[in-house]
C-alpha cells in the first residue's frame, strides 16, 4: 500500500537537518501559538492547523478509511464490529458501522477485524526530553519542559511501534514547584518539528521524600508560599486593569458626552495600549487563558466515564473572590458595570512589576492547568490535605500515592484525578515493587475519581512499555476497560486535550491503533498506528494467531480448587489445558499427587473421580527460568583467579528463602541456577526446584564460561578475550595448566582432578557449556570453541544474533535470552524471533516470573509462535540441560505441579488464580497481586 | 632541495617510459562474464609506470592485464579518472574487541590478536571508505611481548564478502620497546594480588626482553614462560618470525639496536618519531622503518603512547633520501601522504610509503602494494590527483569487488 507513512520523510530527515536546525524554535512557537489561540469548534480546526493548502481544500472531504476493525472509542458506547472510521487530513470525520458510506476513491485500509482504539497517552514520560535536561527541578515553576525537548532524538519510532502516541513529560520531580509540563506527539511533524498538544498541560509540584513532618511542614510553607505569591500577584494584576479599564471608560465618557454624534472606535483605542502591559498578556500568553470565559471551560469533569456523560457540574461552586474570578478580557467591555458607578479610587493602584513566569502560571489558579502533585504516605497527605483545601480552585492530579495505608479513605473521599505508576518493574529482582501494587491496587478498587496510568520510565523508550504497565495493572486488580480508559481517553482530560485527543469521535485528531489481540493482552501486537492522519506503522501481515478481537467470555465457571482442600483423587479440567502443541481442552486425572493420565477427549470423563472444572482459566506446568542468579552475583567474591570451575550453584542454600517463595507463588517452579559471571570459568548450573525445599533436581546441569567483559580484570589472568579463550582451551584441552598461585600440592592435585572430571563432562557432550557472550567478536570466539571441541552449547547476553544463525543451527547451539530491560530495543527481540524461525531454539531467562514473562510476551508480539514461547517457558529448558522431563512438563506419571492462571502467562495482565504442588493446592501467604 | 630535483627528474623518466610501453592489448572472447575491464585516465601503478591513459584488466579477484588500452569482449567495463593501488596500512590496531592485550602478564607472545578481531567495528568498516585493504593489525603494547600480529583484508568474508578476512594470523610478533608496559602496569595498586607484574620502569622493559632472549637461547624455562612462548621467540631468533618493535624515543630504538647486537635478530621499527636523531646507526644499519609519526589522530590508541616525543615532518624526506626503507603507517593514512608531500617528500615516493612500500615492508609485494599482473585487485578510483585533499574516493576494489565509498556516493 503506498499509504503517507512518515519513513519517507524520516529517510530523508538529514536533508532537512539545516532548514530544521534555522527554523527549529520558529516552528515550535507556530505550535505553540496554534495551541495557545482560544479553541475554536472541530469544524473549524483543520482550516486553521494545515498549513499547506493542498490539505487545505481536502479538509472536511475523507482522504482515507479505517474499515473493518473492532471498534473500541472509548467515547463509553459499545464497540462496534466490522467498524469504519473515516479521516480527512489529520482529522476523524465519521465513525461507525457498515452503514458509513465510503466515498469512491477514498483509500481503504482493512483493520481485520483487530481492536481498534484511540492511540494511547503516556502520563509519565522522558520521551523527546534531552538526556541533560532530566534532572533539572526549580521551585519557582519558572522551568518548562518544552524547553528541553530533543527533536533529533529517534527513540519516538520505538515508541509509536507500540501504540502510544501521546506523551506528558515534566521538569524533574526533584524540584518543589519545577514548571510546566507539556503534552507532545510521540510522532513529530512531517517537517521534522515536535507536535506539541499543550505546552502548559500540567504544573510539576511534589511533597519530596522526607523522613520528618518538620521537613514536610516546610515543605508545604514553601509550595504554599509560591501559591500565594502567584494569587497576590494576580490580585494586584487585576486591580491594575480594573483601574485602567474604569479610567478609560470615565475618558470615554467624557469624550461621548463632549462629542456625542462621533464614533470613538473601542478597538482603536484598545490598539494603542502599551504593548507591555499585563493587561494583553493573558489573551496572547497563556495558552488556554484568561480569555477563556467561565470555569465551565474546566479540562472535563475528572469523573470516570465518558466526556459526554458528565452529569456532575464541575467540582467548584465555592464562592470567589471578585478579583479573582474576573477575567480582564480587552472584548467584553460590558464586563463590570456594577462597578461603573462605584466611586473612582483615591488612590491609584501601583502598576505591577511584570512577572513571565507568574504570567504563564496564573492558569494554574482558575484551574485551567492542573497541577500534578506527587507525594508518597499519609504524613504527606496531611500537608497535600490543607494545600488542598486552601486553594480550591486549583486542579489537583495527585501522583505516586503509593504508601497511603490509613489515610487511604481520606485520599478516596476527595475523589481526586490521581496518575499511578509505575506498575511494571522490570530490572527489580526481587519483585520489591509489590508493595506499591498491593497499595494502589487497593485503593484502585474502590476509587471514585479518575485515575491514569503513566510508564513513569527513566528511560526515553520507556514509554513504549505502556501496555505493559496497564497489563500489570490489570494484574493488580484494576478492570481491563479502566485500564484502557486510564490510557485514553481519562489520560486526555487529565491533559486537558479530551476535545482532540483520546477516543475515536468525530472531530477528533486521528490517532488510532489496532491491536491484533484483547488490548491488554500484552502479547497481542500493535499492528497498525496512525498519528494525525499518517499511518506510522503498519505490520503487512499480522501473525496469524489471535489476529481478532473476541469478546473474551472469561469466568465460565468459578474456580472451585480455591481455598478448598482438594480430595486425594480428583479431575481437573479447562478449556486451556497447556501440553506439547498448544492450549487444548483437557483433564488431568490426579491421584495420590501423581497425573495419572491426561484426557484430551471430553467423553471419557469417569463419574466416580470428582471433577473440578475451571472453565477457560489455563492450566500450565510450572514456569521454567532457563537462567536465574538469584542475587549469587552478590554473594561470590571475585578470586585471584579467573577459574571457579569446581563451585556448584547447587551448593548455596536455597530452602525456605522468600525469594524462593515468591518464584513459586508467582508460577516459577524450577530456575537454572547459575553462578556469578565474574570468573572466565564460572562453575555449575545446577537446576534447582522451587518447592520451598529448594530440592536440587541436577546438581551439574551445565558450565557457565564467562568470555564477555564481566570476568576480565586488569590484575589478573585473563584480562582480555584473547586470555579467556586461552583459558578455556587449556581447561578442554585436557592439560590442565598448574594453578596461576602457590597451592599446596595436595590440594593442587584434588583441584586439578575436578577440573578434568568438568573437562570430560563438557567434551562428551554430557554437560552443557553456557557461554556469557556481548561483542560480536565474543561470540565467533565462543563458536570457534564450541565447533573445535563439538559441545553442547548455549550462548546468551548478546544483542545481535542473526549474522550467526546459521552457524548456530549447525553446531546446535541455543539461545538463552536476558530478561528484558527498560531501555531495550525491539530489534533484540525481533533477533530472537528470527533466529527461532532459521531454526535456532530460544529459551528464556530471568529472575522473576515477570521477566520471564516479560520477554516471552514480547517475543510473542515480534512474530513468535505462542505454543512456542510458552514451551520455552515451561518444560523446554529441562530439555537443554538434559533433566528428566517431569522436571516441569505436563505428562502422565509426573509430579502433580501445575499453575492455574486467569489467562495465558505471555499476558502480563493474567495472574495465577492458583498453584497446584504435589496434588494439593498451595497455601499462598503474600498476596502479591492484589486482586489474587 | 636537490632531493626535490633528483625527484622530479625521476618522474620525467618514468614519463619517458611510460610512451615506451604504449600497447593496445586485446584479450580473446574467451574471457569470462566477472571479468572487470577498468578505464582510467591517470593509473598509478606504483611499479614506476603512470600510464596515462590506462587500463586494468581484473579476473578471478587478480589483475590479469596492465596496459594502456585493453580491448576485452564480454567484461564489465568502468571509467574512472585516477587508478591507484589498495592502500597498506603497515601498523593499526583497530577492530580489536575485549582488551588490545593481555596485561595481566608482561609476556604473552601467544596473545592471538586474530581471534580477538570484531569483524563489525567500526573502524574496519571505515578502513573501507578510507581506501585502506590490507591491513596489519598490531596488539596494543600494555605488555612487552604483546603478541601475534595479524595481516587482514578489509573485505572478503561473511555474508556478500562484507567483512573483513584475515589473510595471515600469525604475521610477526610485536614487542613494546617503549615506556608502554610501564604505564599501563596496574598490578603495583593492588599490593595483596600475588601477581606481581613487571616493569616498572623502561629499563625493566629492556629487562625483560633480554631475559626472555637469554632464557629461550639457553633453553631455561621459568614461571610465566612456557613452552609456547619460548618456541615463538625461538621462531623470532631463528628469523622465521620478523620483529616489530614499537620504539619511538631514540634511547628505545638504541636499545633495540643493541638487542640486534645481542641475539641477532633484525627488529622492524613500529613508531620512529625520533629517528633523526640517531641517524647515523639507521645509516649504518638500515632497519625497516614503519613510521607512525606523521599524524596524531584522536583514535589512534596504543601506537602512539603517551610518552613524550619530539616530532619532525620532515623526517620520512630524510629516509627517502638516505635510502631507508619506511612506510607510513596509522591512522588517516592517505592525509599523511598528502601531508608528507608538502613537508618536502617526492609525490611518487609519497604514494608508494602508504601502497608498494608498505607492502615490502609487511613482505607481502608479492601480492599487493601495486598494479601489476597477478597481484590481487586491490585498487582504488579517484575522482581527481589522489595527493589532492580535494580529490575523493569513488571505490574501493578488493580481491576484484568494488565496494562503493560514502564519498563516492
Amino acid at each position: 500500500m503506498a499509504l503517507p507513512t512518515k519513513s519517507d520523510f524520516s529517510t530523508n530527515r538529514f536533508a532537512f537537518f539545516s532548514v530544521v536546525v534555522f527554523n527549529l524554535f520558529f516552528l515550535l512557537n507556530i505550535s505553540t501559538a496554534q495551541e495557545a489561540a482560544p479553541k475554536q469548534t472541530a469544524s473549524q480546526l483543520p482550516a486553521t492547523q494545515q498549513p499547506s493548502p493542498a490539505t487545505k481544500v481536502a479538509a472536511g472531504k475523507p482522504t482515507l478509511a479505517l474499515v473493518n476493525g473492532y471498534l473500541m472509542t472509548m467515547t463509553g458506547s459499545e464497540p462496534i464490529a466490522k467498524g469504519r472510521v473515516l479521516i480527512a487530513g489529520d482529522k476523524i470525520v465519521a465513525v461507525g458501522g457498515e452503514d458509513v458510506a465510503i466515498p469512491d476513491g477514498v483509500q481503504q485500509i482493512d483493520l481485520n477485524g483487530m481492536a481498534v482504539l484511540p492511540g494511547l497517552i503516556d502520563l509519565q514520560s522522558r520521551l523527546w526530553v534531552a538526556d541533560s535536561s532530566t534532572d533539572f527541578g526549580a521551585s519557582d515553576g519558572s522551568l518548562q519542559a518544552t524547553d528541553s525537548l530533543d527533536p533529533f532524538s529517534e527513540n519516538w519510532q520505538e515508541v509509536i511501534r507500540q501504540g502510544v502516541t501521546t506523551i506528558y513529560t515534566q521538569p524533574s520531580s526533584r524540584g518543589a514547584m519545577s514548571g510546566l509540563g507539556a503534552a507532545i506527539s510521540v510522532a513529530p511533524n512531517s517537517d521534522g518539528s515536535l507536535k506539541v498538544h499543550s505546552p502548559t498541560a500540567g504544573l510539576q509540584m511534589s511533597m519530596g521524600e522526607f523522613r520528618s513532618n518538620r521537613e514536610r511542614q516546610q515543605r508545604y510553607e514553601s509550595l504554599k508560599k509560591s501559591i500565594q505569591s502567584l494569587v497576590d500577584y494576580k490580585k494586584s494584576v487585576d486591580e491594575y486593569e480594573q483601574y485602567l479599564k474604569k479610567k478609560k471608560e470615565d475618558e470615554e465618557k467624557a469624550k461621548a458626552a463632549a462629542d456625542k454624534p462621533k464614533d470613538p472606535a473601542d478597538k482603536a483605542s484598545l490598539g494603542t495600549k502599551p504593548a507591555d502591559s499585563p493587561a494583553t498578556k493573558p489573551s496572547s500568553e497563556p495558552p488556554r487563558g484568561e480569555a477563556g470565559g467561565p470555569p465551565s471551560g474546566r479540562p472535563g469533569g475528572f469523573r470516570r466515564g465518558p466526556p459526554g456523560s458528565e452529569a456532575r457540574p464541575p467540582v467548584s461552586p465555592t464562592p470567589q473572590t471578585p478579583s479573582t474570578t474576573q477575567t480582564p478580557s480587552g472584548a467584553s467591555s460590558a464586563a463590570t458595570p456594577a462597578k461603573t458607578d462605584a466611586t473612582p479610587a483615591a488612590k491609584p493602584p501601583k502598576k505591577p512589576e511584570p512577572d513571565k513566569t507568574k504570567d504563564r502560571l496564573l492558569p494554574v489558579l482558575s484551574g485551567k492547568i492542573p497541577v500534578r502533585l506527587s507525594l508518597h504516605n499519609a504524613n504527606d497527605f496531611r500537608f497535600v490535605a490543607q494545600l488542598i483545601d486552601e486553594f480550591k480552585e486549583i486542579q489537583w492530579i495527585l501522583e505516586g500515592v503509593d504508601d497511603l495505608q490509613s489515610a487511604e479513605s481520606l485520599v478516596q473521599q476527595r475523589r481526586l484525578p490521581i496518575v499511578v505508576g509505575p506498575w511494571l518493574n522490570l530490572a527489580s529482582s526481587a519483585q520489591s515493587n509489590s508493595k506499591d501494587r498491593k497499595a494502589w491496587s487497593s485503593l484502585i478498587s474502590k476509587y471514585e475519581g479518575a485515575i491514569g496510568i503513566g510508564t513513569f520510565n527513566p528511560s526515553p523508550r520507556g514509554s513504549g512499555l505502556l501496555r505493559e504497565n496497564a497489563a500489570a495493572a490489570v494484574a493488580s486488580g484494576m478492570s481491563p476497560q479502566l485500564a484502557l480508559e486510564s490510557m485514553t481517553s481519562t489520560a486526555a482530560r487529565l491533559l486537558g486535550l479530551a476535545d482532540s485527543i483520546g477516543s475515536i469521535a468525530v472531530g477528533k485528531r486521528a490517532d488510532i491503533i489496532a491491536i491484533a489481540g484483547d488490548p491488554t493482552d500484552t502479547s497481542a501486537p500493535v499492528s497498525f498506528v496512525m498519528a494525525g492522519g499518517v499511518v506510522e506503522h503498519q505490520v503487512a501481515n499480522p501473525p496469524s494467531e489471535n489476529k481478532r478481537m473476541e469478546v473474551v467470555t472469561s469466568d465460565a465457571a468459578e474456580t472451585k480448587s480455591r481455598g478448598s482442600s482438594l480430595p486425594a483423587s480428583y479431575q481437573l479440567r479447562s478449556s486451556r489445558v497447556l501440553l506439547q502443541d498448544g492450549f487444548v481442552p483437557a483433564t488431568l486425572i490426579i491421584t495420590d499427587g501423581k497425573v495419572k493420565s491426561i484426557e484430551t477427549s471430553p467423553a471419557a470423563a469417569d463419574a466416580s473421580i470428582p471433577i473440578i472444572d475451571v472453565g477457560n482459566k489455563v492450566i500450565t506446568p510450572g514456569l521454567f527460568s532457563a537462567y536465574a542468579t538469584l542475587g549469587l552475583d552478590a554473594l561470590t567474591a571475585t578470586g585471584s583467579e579467573s577459574d571457579s570451575a569446581a563451585i556448584s550453584s547447587a551448593d548455596f542454600a536455597l530452602r525456605g528463602s522468600s525469594q524462593q517463595r515468591q518464584l513459586q507463588e508467582t508460577g516459577v517452579f524450577s530456575v537454572a541456577f547459575a553462578t556469578a559471571t565474574s570468573n572466565t570459568l564460572s562453575g555449575q548450573i545446577s537446576l534447582v526446584s522451587m518447592d520451598g525445599m529448594g530440592t536440587v533436581l541436577l546438581p551439574a546441569a551445565a558450565v557457565q564460561i564467562v568470555v564477555n567483559d564481566s570476568s576480565r580484570r586488569p590484575d589478573r589472568f585473563p584480562s582480555s578475550l584473547v586470555g579467556q579463550v586461552k583459558l578455556v582451551r587449556e581447561l578442554l584441552d585436557g592439560k590442565v595448566s598448574p594453578s596461576r598461585l602457590y597451592i599446596p600440592g595436595e590440594s593442587l592435585d584434588r583441584l586439578s582432578q575436578s577440573k578434568q572430571i568438568i573437562a570430560t563432562q563438557l567434551v562428551s557432550g554430557k554437560q552443557l557449556a553456557l557461554f556469557q557472550v556481548s561483542s560480536d567478536a565474543e561470540v565467533n570466539a565462543a563458536l570457534s570453541i564450541i565447533e573445535q571441541f563439538k559441545l553442547k552449547a548455549a550462548l546468551m547476553g548478546a544483542r545481535e544474533w542473526t549474522p550467526f544463525a546459521d552457524r548456530l543451527k549447525a553446531l546446535g547451539v541455543a539461545i538463552i535470552a536476558k530478561s528484558t530491560a527498560d531501555t531495550d530495543y525491539q530489534w533484540y527481540c525481533e533477533e530472537l524471533v528470527q533466529c527461532q524461525f532459521k531454526g535456532v531454539p530460544v529459551y528464556f531467562g530471568g529472575d522473576t516470573a515477570l521477566q520471564l514473562r516479560a520477554t516471552a510476551s514480547q517475543c510473542v508480539r515480534h512474530g513468535m509462535p505462542s505454543a512456542a514461547a510458552l514451551r520455552s517457558l515451561t518444560q523446554a529448558p529441562s530439555m537443554l540441560y538434559g533433566a528428566p522431563a517431569q522436571a516441569s512438563g505436563l505428562i502422565a506419571g509426573s509430579p502433580a505441579n501445575v499453575v492455574v492462571w486467569s489467562d495465558s502467562p505471555l499476558n502480563l495482565s493474567a495472574n495465577v488464580v492458583s498453584l497446584i504442588v504435589d496434588g494439593k493446592t498451595l497455601d499462598r501467604k503474600s498476596d502479591r497481586y492484589g486482586k489474587d | 632541495m636537490s632531493v626535490v630535483q633528483r625527484a622530479d627528474r625521476k618522474l620525467v623518466v618514468m614519463k619517458v617510459a611510460c610512451f615506451i610501453f604504449t600497447a593496445l592489448i586485446s584479450v580473446g572472447s574467451s574471457i569470462g562474464d566477472d571479468a572487470i575491464l577498468i578505464r582510467a585516465k591517470h593509473v598509478l601503478t606504483m611499479e614506476g609506470k603512470i600510464l596515462e591513459p590506462g587500463a586494468v584488466l581484473v579476473r578471478d579477484g587478480k589483475i590479469a592485464v596492465v596496459a594502456e588500452g585493453i580491448e576485452a569482449q564480454g567484461a564489465k567495463v568502468v571509467d574512472t579518472e585516477w587508478l591507484m593501488p589498495g592502500l597498506v596500512n603497515a601498523a593499526t590496531s583497530f577492530g580489536i574487541a575485549g582488551g588490545t592485550s593481555e596485561i595481566s602478564s608482561e609476556v604473552t607472545p601467544d596473545f592471538e590478536t586474530s581471534a580477538a578481531i570484531d569483524f563489525q567495528s567500526r573502524d574496519l568498516l571505515e578502513a573501507i571508505d578510507e581506501g585502506i585493504t590490507t591491513a596489519h593489525v598490531l596488539p596494543g603494547t600494555q605488555s612487552v611481548f604483546s603478541g601475534y600480529s595479524t595481516i587482514i583484508k578489509t573485505s572478503g568474508s561473511g555474508a556478500n564478502h562484507s567483512m573483513p578476512r584475515i589473510l595471515l594470523p600469525h604475521h610477526g610478533l610485536t614487542v613494546a620497546l617503549s615506556s608502554d608496559p610501564t604505564s599501563f602496569n596496574r598490578a603495583r595498586s593492588r599490593p595483596d594480588s600475588v601477581f606481581v607484574r613487571q616493569p616498572t620502569n623502561r629499563m625493566g622493559v629492556v629487562w625483560i626482553l633480554r631475559s626472555s632472549f637469554h632464557k629461550t637461547t639457553q633453553n631455561l624455562r621459568a614461571s610465566g614462560f612456557d613452552e609456547n612462548s619460548q618456541k615463538i621467540l625461538q621462531d623470532v631468533l631463528a628469523g622465521k618470525l620478523p620483529v616489530f618493535t614499537v620504539s619511538r624515543k631514540d634511547v628505545d630504538i638504541q636499545s633495540g639496536f643493541q638487542l640486534q647486537d645481542e641475539f641477532g635478530f633484525k627488529p622492524i621499527i613500529v613508531g620512529g618519531d625520533e629517528v633523526y636523531r640517531v641517524m647515523d646507526a639507521i645509516l649504518e644499519r638500515k632497519p625497516t622503518i614503519i613510521y607512525t609519526a606523521m599524524i596524531n589522530a584522536a583514535n589512534s590508541r596504543e601506537l602512539r603512547g603517551t610518552e613524550g616525543t619530539e616530532r619532525r615532518f620532515n623526517v620520512v624526506g630524510q629516509l627517502a633520501v638516505a635510502e631507508i626503507p619506511f612506510c607510513l603507517a596509522g591512522e588517516k593514512l592517505l592525509d599523511q601522504a598528502r601531508f608528507a608531500t608538502r613537508f618536502g617528500l617526492d609525490r611518487s615516493v609519497a604514494l608508494e610509503s602508504i601502497t608498494s612500500k608498505s607492502a615490502k615492508a609487511l613482505q607481502q609485494d608479492k601480492s599487493v602494494g601495486s598494479i601489476a599482473v597477478g597481484k590481487d585487485a586491490d585498487l582504488l578510483a579517484f575522482n581527481g590527483d589522489p595527493l589532492e585533499f580535494t580529490s575523493s574516493i569513488q571505490w574501493t576494489m578488493v580481491d576484484g569487488r568494488i565496494i562503493e565509498t560514502n564519498t563516492g556516493r
